[in-house]
């Protein structure tokens, strides 16, 4: 065997200057160091030569804004600050419009707060929920349209009766109207159902049975009732014009009290006002007077004026879908839908759901 | 470097810092109207500690090159690296909101995510290799040193087989210079016994053999490298040889076992070491590149 060695038998052994030398795992440690700082610098350096800054980025720019990707300066105006409004506002100045918090209550975040841009190819506008939360803290148990318990519709009595089902009732004289009879879409609403447009094709209302003169729409009862005792004095003169000449209706001449024609004609204006409102048929059928006033309509434009809803986007929907015809037996009970109708598609994995999907944030 | 009990105490920092950590992100994400981002102030400062840990981390490399700097022990440094370094790469994934942003901040997530898996892997082979090499290699040297003592064996091994000259071991004696006081080793280098053998064989089997072996490529390619053909061989050099030249042959052999553990220390010693040929560059990179991702997303 090998004699053991002492320290000195080994000095031999023991290279004393080692340390001076870099070992080839050092030399490739520090080549690949400075080779990969090279080509990180390289393609800074590159990017920014070629004024491509996109790769500082935190990622791409929505769909919207993809036209202005590589203009940096667009929106972002000076280096080392936040983006400011007056850069969205340039081109979203009319989206806008007016501000969202009420005046004296603080103001309108930031655009970037809610609408945060390198986020990829997102909307935009598709607003997370909990951007309405930080300050519509009492809404806050709504997290999502699931836990939307309840739609508040517009409360106010609208004056006007109308059977949605006996208009779609199959026994209808000249068949079951369908919805866009008279509900026709206009941008996102309907265009607002007129008597003179809609209702007087079938509504047609005469005087009275033995002269055939549709009564004009849109009078009140005492205006309505002059109008009637009119055409009878005109159908009187038409027929009788002596007892009416100027003549035979001089005072005093023609005995006392109102002749004869005239009270025929106040008669036969009694009769017509009184079929004409008659309770549930006539005028009322639809109208409700109130004394010797008929009430005007009040037919809401939004019947949820806290929403938006855009029937163009749900055209391919049929009406029954989410209208419940049943419960709307008269105009006072809607055929709204209930939440859970929209929550049938409105959820996760479906069609979008957040609050503003609904609720506008921005007035126009 | 091992984990062990001296690591109980940066253990229980990083760990309760990244519960702290992890507690924080989840109240931040769950209440961010937006969700968690970078720009936002929580972002940042996740995103400022993570840098500060990672250039911590990075430092280890600068204290290795000053050993003599009064700055704490290399060792205090180096748990540092290992859990502040691993602390980094939470931070940074909650400074990031765990999204991978743009071109830049990409790159950057995979190469640090790179520099944490080399990472771990050294620390890995750091918990089994130095235990394996010192059970299995006894005459391990420093590893610069290897080449050098190789050429040192062999040229021992000549003088063996040739007879030149051998040292005697050396004795041991008190000595004073003045106030200086010490025992010293003495030796002195004798000519090798004279025995009149015949030396043919060995000077043979040095030349065909243990000259190639103890080339930079021998291992790889010598029937010596085998421990069974080293047998053979030394089993035939042995009875090739006069009987009194069997304490050299056995000598030699020794020799040959002694390259042997040279070449598997130098396997291991790349695979100790090897990993930071990747770690290391990553490291300065990705520091490199923080750097410019710090200013730029500041800027814009």
């Amino acid at each position: 065997m090998l004699e053991p060695k002492t320290a000195r038998d080994l000095v031999p052994r023991v290279d004393m200057t080692y340390f001076r030398r870099w070992h080839w795992l050092r030399v490739a440690r520090f080549v690949t160091t400075m080779l990969l700082l090279g080509v990180a610098a390289f393609w800074v350096i590159g990017t920014s030569a070629l004024r491509n800054k996109t790769i500082y980025a935190n990622g791409p720019v929505s769909s919207g804004h993809s036209f202005i990707e590589e203009r940096c300066g667009s929106c972002h105006t000076e280096g080392f600050r936040k983006i400011y409004d007056a850069s969205c506002l340039q081109c979203h100045a009319a989206a806008v419009g007016l501000p969202h918090v009420p005046a004296g209550r603080g103001r309108d975040p930031a655009c970037g707060k809610c609408h945060a841009e390198h986020r990829g190819n997102t909307l935009l506008s598709a607003v997370e929920d909990k951007h309405c939360n930080t300050c519509h803290d009492a809404h806050s148990d709504i997290t999502s349209l699931e836990t939307h318990i309840w739609f508040r519709p517009q409360p106010r009595d609208q004056h006007l009766r109308f059977n949605h089902l006996k208009h779609l009732d199959l026994d209808l004289v000249g068949g079951p109207l369908e919805c866009d009879a008279c509900h026709v879409v206009v941008g996102r609403n309907f265009a607002p159902v007129r008597f003179a447009e809609h209702c007087v094709r079938c509504h047609r209302e005469t005087v009275s049975a033995d002269i055939d003169i549709v009564v004009p729409h849109g009078f009140q009862i005492g205006e309505l009732r002059d109008w009637i005792a009119a055409v009878y004095v005109r159908e009187w003169l038409g027929k009788r014009p002596e007892e009416i000449s100027p003549a035979a209706t001089v005072p005093g001449r023609g005995g006392s009290g109102p002749p004869d024609w005239a009270l025929a004609i106040a008669e036969r204006t009694r009769s017509a006002q009184a079929a004409l409102f008659q309770p549930g048929r006539g005028c009322l059928l639809c109208h409700v007077a109130e004394g010797q006033k008929i009430l005007t309509p009040e037919i809401p434009d939004r019947w949820l004026p806290r929403a938006r809803f855009d029937h163009q986007t749900h055209r391919f929907q049929s009406c029954d879908r989410c209208h419940d015809l049943r419960e709307a037996m008269s105009a006072d009970l809607l055929a709204l839908p209930r939440v859970e109708t929209c929550r049938a598609c409105h959820n996760r994995g479906g069609a979008r759901a957040k609050c503003v999907t609904c609720h506008p944030f921005h007035p126009n | 470097m091992r984990i062990d009990r001296g690591h109980f105490r940066w253990f229980l920092f990083s760990t309760g810092l990244l519960v702290v950590a992890c507690v924080t992100y989840a109240l931040y994400a769950r209440g961010a109207p937006g969700g968690p981002t970078g720009g936002s102030a929580m972002g940042l400062t996740f995103g400022i500690a993570g840098t500060a840990f990672m250039l911590f981390a990075a430092l280890l490399g600068v204290r290795k090159k000053r050993p003599h700097y009064r700055v704490g022990r290399a060792a205090t440094w180096l748990k540092g690296h290992l859990w502040l370094g691993a602390l980094s790469f939470p931070l940074v994934f909650f400074h990031a909101g765990f999204e991978f942003g743009g071109p830049l901040a990409k790159v950057l997530m995979w190469l640090f995510i790179l520099v944490f898996l080399t990472g771990l892997f050294g620390l890995a082979l750091q918990q089994i290799l130095p235990r394996f090499m010192t059970q299995n290699l006894p005459q391990e040297v420093v590893y610069e040193q290897i080449d050098h003592v190789r050429r040192a064996l062999l040229e021992e091994a000549d003088l063996l087989v040739t007879g030149a000259t051998r040292r005697n071991p050396g004795v041991s004696r008190p000595k004073s210079d003045g106030a200086i006081q010490g025992r010293v080793v003495e030796s002195r280098a004798v000519p090798a016994v004279q025995d009149g053998s015949d030396r043919a064989p060995l000077v043979r089997f040095l030349d065909k053999h243990l000259k190639f072996y103890f080339q930079p490529r021998g291992p790889a390619e010598s029937p010596l490298a085998d421990p069974n053909g080293r047998q053979v061989l030394f089993e035939e050099l042995r009875s090739d040889v006069d009987p009194r030249l069997h304490g050299v042959v056995a000598d030699l052999e020794a020799y040959c076992v002694q390259r042997g553990q040279l070449e598997a220390q130098r396997r291991l010693h790349h695979w100790l070491h090897g990993w930071l040929l990747i770690h290391v560059p990553l490291s300065w990179t990705v520091i490199f590149l923080t750097a410019v991702h710090a200013v730029m997303s500041l800027y814009y």
